[in-house]
């Protein structure tokens, strides 16, 4: 696999190019840009009830179709946003807060516009760091031991908790509550069964789609069950020449989505952080660097631009951790390592190696994939403005159904159903608590792997912590981490005196 | 119950149900080999876990009544809906080995589109036939995922 970048490039296309991996690319940004478009529906949901049947097609195109769910979501996301004042996705939120307003004022397609356009910059610039960076970091992550991947996860952790959109404190009891459920099932190395109830059915752990769709998909559906006939801002068509920006507006969000890229990429490659704190992140940044902040919320086109330039970066490098470490940054990574998983790849820094047309052809569908987005949401975005016209009463019960096919067809598990609306009820205990559930849903998914890590770590050092603190990389993360702590709780401390 | 608690309720219960259950996996790890910390059994991490999530709580209790009032979250869902969309998830569990897929989706379904302010039966049936309908020919036909599609 050492040839050169072109070679790789030439070997990519070969495959994303091809009737199959063209179809399977196709297939995959459209169900995303639907399911991204529709609120409730999440890009979980959809990947579950498609798992199962890529048990079948060779792991490259699965990943394919896979990855186009999940950045055709990100794309998709931002047009309920910006029509209904609704985030079709979680990462969408904050597109709610200026492309809402421009809609109202008129200028809706020029949003939508701008959101494809930022859509297309951050993915691409993505895509071309996820191909750049990647090999260096696989080569890099070889000489890690387990001292390495702890500290780096257990970094991610923190960090999340620290930048998540609650306050850190609460994410970190997220993060721990979340390792207890990971905890759940046999353990590795000993067979003792842990947490299990005496349920049998526990013993595999409990199942990653049912938690997060219990988590975030349920609480969703429920609490927009009763919401009326929302106004739509527009009931005229569309048109394209509506779409297009003025050469000022060009100008206004060039530099925002350039910045939104970077800020979207940094996150996206951290295992933990990701696409909705980019976002959030990005929007404050433009918000203080804006010679007139007073016009954020109102229809500030910088407030679209670089958000959703952030969220679409941040989809493409989170392929950066899974695909040089194994180590999920987010659930839909953790579901994408489990495709791969039952095709016998085992993540880790040789996927590369082993499988270079995989990773390689992934890449270049992502180019041919955002290439189709484009299209799918600037000539046809009159498609997804008729389909959020359908009233929402008659399309949350087809989700309900959709919701429980896809957790049930994962293992053919009623328990599953029943750990969903479990996790359902939880997950509206959280929102009215203010927990943040995907700090809980990323130490359920990393949990493991970090006492797994750990474990190792001990065994190899012979009970000494002095590894950690020895090898430069761990070291180094964990300073990261142990500044990021002092940093937060230096400022509450600042707080608390003040007041 | 004094103002100064009333106000930071919803922390200080999130706090109590992280000691809770912290307190909880302490526990019930007890009975998992902890080992040494050169040999890790089964207990010790979960013990680890646990005495943080314990310790966590108390910090997030002892922060929260330091700092100002909070609030609920708002969005919340109404028990109706809660219950009948729960109903409907627990009707597809109940149907789904037994009888198939086409009456699970089906009562799964009906049940749910009276979560809404929906009253209008006959369009529910009608909903509720077309999900089972299209269910089974994208899943089953489609798809080819191994469920049943209808038994008595």
């Amino acid at each position: 696999m050492t040839g050169s970048l072109l070679d790789n490039i030439v070997l990519g296309f070969g495959v994303a190019l091809s009737f199959e991996g063209l179809l399977y690319c196709a297939l995959g940004v459209l169900l995303g840009t639907v399911v991204g478009v529709l609120p409730g529906l999440g890009t979980m949901a959809t990947l579950a009830i498609l798992m199962p049947i890529t048990y079948h097609i060779d792991p490259t195109f699965a990943v394919i179709m896979l990855s186009g769910i999940y950045y055709g979501a990100a794309y998709g996301g931002s047009t309920a946003s910006i029509l209904l004042n609704l985030p079709g996705t979680v990462t969408s939120v904050i597109t709610t807060l200026d492309g809402y307003p421009m809609a109202k004022s008129g200028k809706a397609g020029l949003a939508l516009f701008i959101t494809a356009v930022a859509s297309f910059v951050g993915s691409m610039l993505g895509a071309v760091m996820l191909a750049v960076l990647t090999v260096p970091l696989a080569r890099i992550a070889m000489q890690f031991g387990p001292q390495e991947y702890f500290m780096l996860m257990a970094f991610g952790l923190i960090a999340a908790s620290m930048l998540s959109t609650g306050q850190p404190l609460k994410s970190l009891v997220m993060v721990c509550t979340g390792m207890l459920l990971g905890i759940v099932g046999l353990d590795l190395n000993s067979g003792a069964a842990r947490f299990t109830f005496g349920m049998p059915e526990f013993y595999d752990g409990l199942s990653l789609v049912a938690i997060a769709m219990g988590l975030f998909g349920l609480p969703e559906i429920i609490s927009a069950a009763r919401r009326g006939p929302e106004g739509m801002v527009t009931n005229e068509k569309i048109s394209i020449r509506s779409m297009l920006p003025s050469t000022a507006e060009w100008k206004a969000s060039a530099m925002p989505m350039m910045r939104g890229t970077g800020i979207g990429a940094f996150f996206g490659a951290l295992p933990g952080t990701g696409g909705v704190i980019a976002t959030f992140i990005s929007y404050a940044v433009e918000k203080k660097l804006s010679r007139t902040p007073e016009r954020f919320g109102k229809g500030a086109i910088e407030g679209v631009a670089a958000p959703e330039a952030a969220n679409n970066a941040a989809v493409q490098t989170a392929f950066i951790p899974t695909m040089s470490l194994g180590i999920p940054g987010d659930a839909v990574m953790a579901i994408m390592l489990g495709v791969l998983m039952v095709h016998g790849i085992v993540p880790g820094p040789s996927v590369i190696s082993d499988n270079p047309q995989l990773f390689w052809g992934l890449v270049a569908s992502f180019v041919v994939g955002n290439v189709f987005l484009v299209i799918l949401n600037v000539p046809l975005v009159g498609l997804w403005v008729r389909l959020l016209r359908v009233p929402y009463h008659l399309l949350f019960p087809v989700m309900v159904a959709c919701v429980c096919v896809g957790v049930y067809s994962v293992s053919s598990s009623v328990t599953d159903i029943y750990v969903l609306l479990v996790f359902g009820l939880i997950g509206i205990g959280l929102r009215v608590l203010r927990f943040d559930g995907a700090t809980l849903l990323l130490g359920f998914v990393l949990g493991p792997m970090i006492e797994e890590n750990f474990r190792r770590a001990m065994v190899v050092s012979g009970g000494e912590f002095a590894p950690f603190v020895e090898r430069p990389i761990s070291a180094a993360f964990l300073l990261a981490g142990a500044a990021l702590v002092l940093w937060f709780s230096g400022r509450f401390l600042m707080r608390a005196v003040r007041a | 119950m004094n103002d100064h608690i009333r106000q930071r309720l919803p922390d200080l219960i999130g706090a109590a149900l992280a000691i809770g259950l912290g307190s909880y996996a302490w526990i019930a790890s007890g009975s998992y080999a902890a080992g040494t910390l050169r040999d890790m059994g089964p207990g010790y991490f979960p013990r680890l876990v646990a005495a943080g999530l314990v310790c966590l709580g108390l910090l997030l209790a002892a922060t929260s009544l330091k700092s100002g009032p909070t609030r609920f979250g708002g969005d919340r869902p109404e028990l109706s809906s809660v219950l009948l969309i729960g109903a409907g998830l627990s009707s597809f569990a109940l149907l789904i080995e037994r009888n198939g897929l086409l009456p699970a989706v089906f009562v799964a379904v009906l049940l749910s589109t009276f979560a809404s302010d929906n009253r209008n039966i006959s369009r529910s049936v009608l909903l509720a036939a077309l999900t089972a309908g299209a269910c089974a020919a994208v899943f089953v036909y489609g798809l080819n995922l191994p469920m049943k599609v209808f038994a008595l």
